[in-house]
């Protein structure tokens, strides 16, 4: 888990120097910080729609193209793949502003300089250490339960049993409640009163004091739900 | 003197003097933690005591500078013990004096009435702690009634001459029966005297306490307009920003005409491209942004030239349409005030390169999210989830930009987060959707 894998990172971008100007920029990026990264290049945004298949993390990708724009192939892109960080490469910024619709919350203007692009590509790269993939042992009745992450949307605690609330169903088992939020309150878990501990990313709205967990009303305690507002703040404002 | 009635033991006065200080430290924001805190305080009571005590032989032309000396010594535990100027600590000390001066008064004459030649020392003991644990805990429900909004009192000096002149009169009204001088206002009786002196402190803590509430009431109001008066800055910088914006649109669409006739009259290739590149070029300044929401747009469009005079980049990726169920006014305090303090963060920072400003409003489930981060170099200094600025100057302004922001989100169930990651400042909102008004 502690060592990263390589990053895969696409430029697409018709312009030759600034595809070599990126290129250059991402090789001093991983001198710099001793990170590995895969890079491809495509020359128009149809290269890249066409047999895409999620194999990449972060899309570099420029607005205005000949054949096919950078928005239209996102908007391709984005059927397929919700996960990949695509950040736009423009010179115009009323492009760029819809970005929300294909999901890319950043883009760089050229003429671009290292530290902008540096400090943004840093951005991206944590998102995507974020979004690998955890896996939790859940000790429940008869056995051990092999558990993502992602997949619990929330845990209820009944006297000395704790419930797991996941997308594969309800498990039961043992244990105390503040055991397992040490070890998930490094992911996007927070206690919404004393007996559950929710997943944010599951967190569909907020209704009556109570945060609605896929349809279920999960009472938050006067006391932390100011706490867990901003938890939830923090977490959409970290992710996307 | 005809009817001889003992003094106030030197301990008890000390213990109520210590018990008045007490009462504000708990009240107030305290400047350690708490076992330091409970440390400092006994300290500052065996210190009161000792020298109550030490002091209580001595004559009597002494008496008032040894007085003097004790208030001196609560407002140093005040200041030691609360966050806040010397102004603060005098304020309170002041006010504990007055207040401690009318329980020793008050238990010792109900001591010397019910108990008085009964002299076991449970019995002084009981009558020491029920009739200070009576009174001070009715002091201290009168005193957390008025809401104080940080827990500081920012004293100001007309403020604290006030509390002075009371203090003075008190002392001197009350204990000049004590002096043996015939005056217009004294009683030799002693019992007659002690009555005299606890009224009058009486009414010295009425006045403190009368004027303390008054105060917060001032404070709180003034705080409010301030509010508003943020709030109201940026709806107006909004409606003049919406003209000039209007203006400079039209002027781009005359320009553009112009370029089309221009082109219709001659066609020799090379003017062509320059007409191209020309208005390519236009483009650039045509510094409008289309989010969706025309507030949103205006305010973008005003705070971009500002960015562009000063060298900053933003960048932003807003759907406007999001916040389509909110009021023109919060808009404007939200996006106004987040976007100003970036840019004045911004402007401290020398190389060009580095000024950089990203701005995103994007929905997650049923949430609209207001992100806005900007590259700082140095650490946030937190208190009470508002950034320390090092602007002193505007002390009375200090932090209402953001508090602006968490008073408008607030009416909208929202919450607001500020952070620092790595070298950018952080200020998040979030908003729920189903708590548009209708």
């Amino acid at each position: 888990m502690g060592e990263c894998a390589v990053i895969q990172i696409a430029i697409v971008e018709d312009e030759e120097l600034y595809a070599n100007q990126l290129k250059g920029f991402l090789h001093q990026y991983e001198t710099e910080k001793g990170i590995n990264f895969e890079i491809s290049y495509f020359s128009d945004g149809d290269g890249i729609v066409y047999n895409y298949r999620s194999q990449y993390d972060i899309i570099l990708m420029d607005v205005q193209m000949k054949f096919m724009d950078g928005m239209s192939a996102a908007e391709e892109i984005r059927k397929v793949d919700s996960q990949v960080i695509i950040i736009f490469i423009t010179n115009m910024r009323q492009y760029a502003i819809r970005g929300y619709a294909v999901e890319a919350l950043d883009y760089v203007v050229k003429p671009i300089t290292y530290f902008a692009f540096s400090e943004r590509l840093g951005r991206a790269i944590e998102k995507v250490k974020r979004r690998e993939q955890q896996n939790l042992l859940v000790n429940i009745r008869g056995g051990i339960l092999r558990i993502a992450v992602s997949d619990i949307f929330y845990v209820e605690s009944q006297g000395h049993t704790l419930v797991y609330h996941t997308a594969s169903g309800v498990f039961e088992g043992s244990g105390a409640m503040k055991e397992v939020e040490e070890k998930l309150g490094k992911y996007s878990f927070f206690r919404g009163n004393k007996g559950y501990l929710i997943n944010l990313a599951h967190v569909d709205g907020l209704q009556d004091g109570c945060a609605i967990v896929r349809g279920e009303k999960l009472g938050l305690s006067r006391s932390r739900k100011n706490q867990f507002m901003e938890a939830l703040t923090n977490y959409w404002s970290e992710v996307k | 003197m005809v009817n001889e009635l003992p003094d106030i033991p030197r301990l008890y006065t000390a213990i109520a003097e210590w018990a008045g200080c007490m009462m504000f430290i708990i009240l107030l924001k305290p400047r350690y933690k708490v076992w330091k805190m409970a440390g400092i305080s006994v300290i500052a009571l065996i210190l009161q005591a000792l020298f109550l005590i030490l002091t209580g032989e001595l004559p009597l032309q002494m008496w008032v500078p040894c007085m003097m000396t004790a208030i001196g010594m609560m407002v140093l535990f005040l200041r030691i013990s609360i966050v806040g100027s010397w102004s603060d600590a005098v304020y309170c000390g002041l006010q504990a004096f007055i207040i401690a001066e009318f329980a020793a008064a008050v238990q010792w004459q109900c001591y010397c009435y019910y108990y008085y030649g009964n002299t076991s020392l449970l019995r002084k003991c009981w009558a020491l702690l029920w009739i200070y644990g009576l009174i001070y805990g009715v002091f201290w429900k009168l005193w957390t009634l008025p809401k104080l909004s940080d827990r500081m009192l920012h004293v100001r000096p007309g403020e604290l001459a006030a509390v002075i002149l009371i203090a003075m009169s008190v002392f001197a009204i009350s204990n000049i029966n004590f002096l043996p001088v015939q005056t217009l206002l004294t009683s030799t009786d002693g019992p007659a005297a002690a009555s005299i002196r606890t009224i009058t402190d009486f009414g010295g803590v009425a006045m403190v306490y009368a004027y303390f509430v008054q105060r917060c009431e001032i404070r709180a109001r003034r705080e409010l307009d301030v509010m508003q008066s943020v709030l109201q800055n940026q709806y107006l910088q909004y409606q003049q920003s919406k003209e000039s914006i209007a203006l400079i649109n039209y002027k781009y669409h005359d320009l553009k005409h112009q370029i089309a006739v221009l082109r219709a009259e001659d066609d020799p290739q090379k003017r062509r491209e320059f007409l191209d590149q020309m208005e390519d070029e236009i483009r650039q300044y045509e510094m409008q942004n289309k989010t969706g929401n025309k507030v949103v747009d205006t305010i973008l469009t005003s705070k971009s030239v500002i960015c562009e005079k000063a060298g900053i980049t933003m960048n932003c990726v807003a759907d406007g349409s999001l916040l389509d169920f909110m009021d023109t006014m919060d808009i404007c305090s939200i996006l106004g005030n987040a976007l100003d303090n970036a840019i004045e963060c911004e402007k401290k920072i020398e190389d060009s390169e580095k000024r950089l400003i990203h701005m995103a409003i994007f929905s997650q489930k049923n949430f609209v999210i207001l992100r806005f981060e900007n590259y700082f170099e140095g650490t946030l200094d937190m208190q009470d989830g508002i950034p320390v600025t090092t602007k002193s100057k505007k002390k009375e302004f200090h932090g209402f930009g953001i508090r602006s922001i968490r008073y408008t989100v607030n009416k909208y169930e929202g919450a607001v987060s500020i952070t620092q990651r790595d070298n950018w400042f952080e200020l998040k909102v979030l908003i729920p959707r189903n708590t548009a008004k209708d």
